[in-house]
Order: C-alpha cells, then structure tokens, then sequence
C-alpha cells in the first residue's frame, strides 16, 4: 500500500509538471501569434487610411473640375514636372482659392508645398481638410521632428499679400 | 464522497445490470442549454464532450461503465455515427446537448432523435491530420496548440472535422486517419501525430538554376603568334639555316600572289605564314598557330568561343561591303545651339 501510493504520488507530479509545460508553451505562442495579428492588422489599417486619403483628395479634384477664376492678380506657377500654369484672382479672393487652382491641375501631386521666389517666402494656402489629412499623412516624419509639417492658412489671409506677377514654384513632398 | 460510495455500493448490492447502456434523447444545440453563458457555449462548440441528463449518470452508475465514459451516437434516419464523451450531466430530462460540429457531422437538427449507447474504444496509438484552413502553418507552436486543444476531446472517429479555437480564429482538423481503430480514445495516451498538407496548399514549384556553361571569348591570335614568331626567329638566326624551295609563284591571271617562304632549321621545324595582304585582297584572318610549349605531365584545355573560318570570312566580308557603302566621315560631330543650358 504505500509504495503503490507512492508510485501513484510520483505519477501524478510527473503528469501535473507536463500538464504546466503544455500550457505554458501554448500561452507563449497564443501570445505570440496574437501580436503577429496585431501588427497584420495594423498595417492593413494605415493602407486603408493612405488610399482613404487619396481618394478625398481625388474627390475634392473632381468636385473643382470647371472651375476658373478671373482677376487682375497674375501669377505663375511651376510644378515639379516642369510644367506652368498662369492663373488670374482678384486680390480680394481667400488663399484657398490659389490652393483650389493649384490642385486643379492634372500635372499638381498629391501632396505639395508652395514656395514664392520673390521675396523668398512659404505660401501657406492650405484649407483645414488638406492640413489635417496632410498632417495624417506624415505623422510618423512629424513625430520624427521632420520640418515637413504643413501650417493651415490665415483665413484672414487674402490673395493682395502676393505681390503681382510672382513666380510660385510647387515642391512635391512624399 | 461517503454518500456517492454508498450509492455506489448499493447499486452493485442490486445485483448490476448486464449488457450496454443504451437510450434515445432529443437533440438540441447548447444555446438551448438553460442557463447557457457564451463561454459554456464555446466550451462545448469546441470540444468532444456532450451533456446529458441525470437521471443518465444514474443509470450509467448501474451498468459499471468503466471510466472514462465514452459514448457511440447514432443518426438512426441516416445510419450516421460518431464517438464522444461526456462533459456535465446537467441537462434537461430526454435531452442532450451535443456541439454543433457534431451535430452537423450526424446531419442532425435542434429536437431530431439520436441513439446514445456507451462505448470501449482503444488508446490511439496514431492519427493523421488534416487542417482546413492554411491559417494553421502561420501557428508559432502548433505542437503546443494541439496539445492543449485535444485535450477537450475524449476521442477521435475517422472523417469527423473538429474545430478547436486559437487566437480568435476557428480552425478545423479533418481526422484523416486512426490507428489501431475508425474510433480511438485519445485520453491519457501517447499519440504519433501525423498531419496532411492544409486545404489550399499548393506545393511551391522548385526553381532549376541553369548550369553556367558560358564559354569565355577567344583570346586574340597575337599571343600565339609571338610564341610561333619567337620560335622562328631563333630558327633564322641559326648558322645551319638554308632556303629551300625559294621564289615566287606565279598565277594565270596575272595577279600578284602572296609571297611565303619556309625556314628549315637542323633539329627545329618551324611553319610560319606572313601574310602580306594586297590592295585588292580581303584582310586575313588570323592563322592556327600551335603552341610548342609543352611540359609533360600537364595538359589543359581551354574552351574558347572559337568561330568557323568560314563564318569569320563571311563577317569580313560583310564589314567590307558596308564599309564601302558607308558615306564619309568628314563632317562628322554633334551640334550646339545657343540654348544648351535648357
């Protein structure tokens, strides 16, 4: 009787310590596994939000289509293919409205910075819908420290602050 | 405990019953089960264990079933069959609560009849997997998973498709084959596993590399030509050197031939060509020299990629015709215009 309950004593220690390494190789590789998911999951999610982006983008372009202004403020603008365009606002118009010129353009990238030469300055004209999808766009190089952050535009800002006839070059950003 | 020895007892006083436990029940899903929580539901979804009535354990408790119960279900209108144990006996009275893939397995719906008889079935000793699902080579540890997720299930039949739960996913095993039984028990066993490749697979095709059997270029025909040259140069300079068979000869049309001469020298034989091309012949090509210079004991062979006579003066020829018809190349440059910096 008791080397019976003590072969039975032994059994069960052995039984119960292949029991805890079962168990804890499967936590270990459900862990894992579900960190593997995590990251499956989260890079499927950001491309979604970059075509997402795109896409509004695209719409707002669509949305633009046909639309021109008239005015005795000319300017050029350079995109980075080479190619111009000579637009005319009155000076009275909101900076947005260069920006929905500029875009309107087939040869305008996505994503974009506009530079005057003379004087040498940033010409912020984004409206809130591009500076938030722009800054949704690069907000790794943002958190980074890189100097690719967009400014939103002045609402109070009009079109007189360019001077006449300037030369605005459109830097693609990516 | 002392209660439960005693009922025990008294059973067997009754003298026991003889033969197989053997009863029909109606069928549900364990959503039907009262009470049912979402983890209860999920622990018998994926698992091969039933609930049964208690009045079931009592009569179970009079056959002297040995443990562990295991149990053979029957679809007695399809004559389906499958193997299972037994999890809790808390179910309705005539009613068991079976998974649904088991249900499915004995094309069984919620209030069908089943026959449920007791069971001995042997300790599997191998079985053979297949995985539904390709989700299953992406497991870090699928020993590990299987290890842990087998254990709810008391045993295995032959074509059953079992799910078991990972990682927020479903995935299912087809039970391809058993040893030494069409139904095993795989409780407190020790199991060669085996598995098939997954559903879906498609072996990968082997990519052949194609031997590297490129052969170099041919050298040019100078370093043979200085060797032969050399060798004919010590000739010529020998005091016993003579010309035989000297002269020119001479052709029928009147043109010029090209001259050869041959150097013969005591102990040395040397051939040697000069070629002297002429205005209104084609340019040579290159003669065979043979390289004299060889040492007993080692012999290599160079795989050259030599072209035919033939084939070369063909490329001659065609060189010099279009040569011929190429316009001049005086005046021949590229232009500038004042706007070179766009």
């Amino acid at each position: 009787m008791p080397t019976n309950n003590h072969v039975q004593k032994e059994k069960f220690a052995e039984d119960r310590a292949l029991l805890s390494q079962q168990n804890k190789e499967y936590a270990e590789s459900l862990a894992k596994d579900i960190a593997k998911k995590e990251e499956k999951d989260k890079i499927r999610f950001e491309a979604e939000q970059k075509e997402l982006r795109k896409k509004t983008i695209q719409d707002y372009r669509e949305k633009l289509k046909g639309t021109v202004s008239q005015g005795p403020l000319r300017l050029l603008v350079r995109y980075p293919n080479g190619s111009r365009l000579i637009l005319s606002f009155s000076p009275s118009q909101p900076m947005t409205s260069l920006f929905d010129a500029i875009i309107l353009n087939p040869a305008c990238p996505d994503y974009f910075s506009v530079r005057s030469v003379y004087p040498r300055a940033e010409i912020h004209c984004y409206p809130a819908w591009y500076h938030t999808i722009f800054n949704a766009e690069f907000k790794d190089e943002t958190e980074k420290g890189a100097n690719n952050v967009a400014k939103e535009t002045n609402e109070v800002k009009c079109l007189e602050t360019i001077p006449n006839n300037s030369i605005l070059y459109v830097n693609l950003i990516q | 405990m002392q209660a439960w020895i005693q009922q025990g007892l008294h059973g067997m006083q009754m003298g026991g019953r003889v033969g197989n436990y053997d009863q029909t029940f109606v069928v549900y899903g364990p959503v039907f089960l009262p009470n049912a929580t979402q983890s209860k539901i999920s622990e018998i979804n994926y698992g091969g264990k039933i609930l049964l009535p208690s009045s079931a354990l009592n009569l179970l408790m009079q056959y002297n079933i040995p443990m562990p119960m295991l149990f053979k279900l029957t679809n007695m209108a399809v004559q389906r069959v499958t193997h299972c144990g037994v999890l809790e006996f808390s179910a309705p009275e005539g009613q068991a609560i079976l998974p649904l893939w088991m249900m499915q397995q004995l094309g069984l719906d919620d209030g069908d009849t089943i026959r449920i008889e007791s069971a001995t079935l042997p300790k599997a000793t191998f079985a053979k997997l297949k995985p539904m699902s390709l989700e299953f080579l992406n497991i870090t540890n699928p020993k590990a998973v299987l290890e842990v997720e087998l254990r709810k299930y008391a045993c295995l039949t032959k074509n059953d498709r079992i799910p078991t739960s990972y990682a927020g996913q479903t995935l299912e095993f087809l039970v391809v084959d058993l040893k030494p039984a069409n139904s095993v028990c795989i409780i407190e066993c020790d199991v060669n596993l085996d598995f098939d490749p997954p559903e879906g697979y498609v072996e990968q095709p082997r990519q052949v590399t194609p031997a590297v059997t490129a052969k170099p270029p041919a050298p040019d025909a100078s370093a043979f030509i200085g060797a032969g040259q050399k060798a004919g140069g010590s000739g010529g300079t020998g005091q016993n050197a003579t010309s035989v068979f000297g002269g020119a000869g001479r052709r029928l049309d009147g043109k010029k031939k090209p001259s050869s001469s041959v150097s013969l020298s005591d102990g040395t034989g040397v051939s040697t060509s000069n070629a002297a091309p002429v205005a209104n012949d084609l340019p040579a090509i290159p003669p065979v020299v043979v390289n004299e210079d060889y040492k007993p004991g080692r012999v290599s062979f160079l795989r050259y990629d030599y072209k035919r006579v033939d084939v070369l003066e063909k490329e001659l020829r065609e060189k010099e015709a279009s040569k011929a018809g190429q316009p001049s190349n005086v005046f021949r440059g590229g232009n500038r215009t004042l706007r070179g910096a766009r």
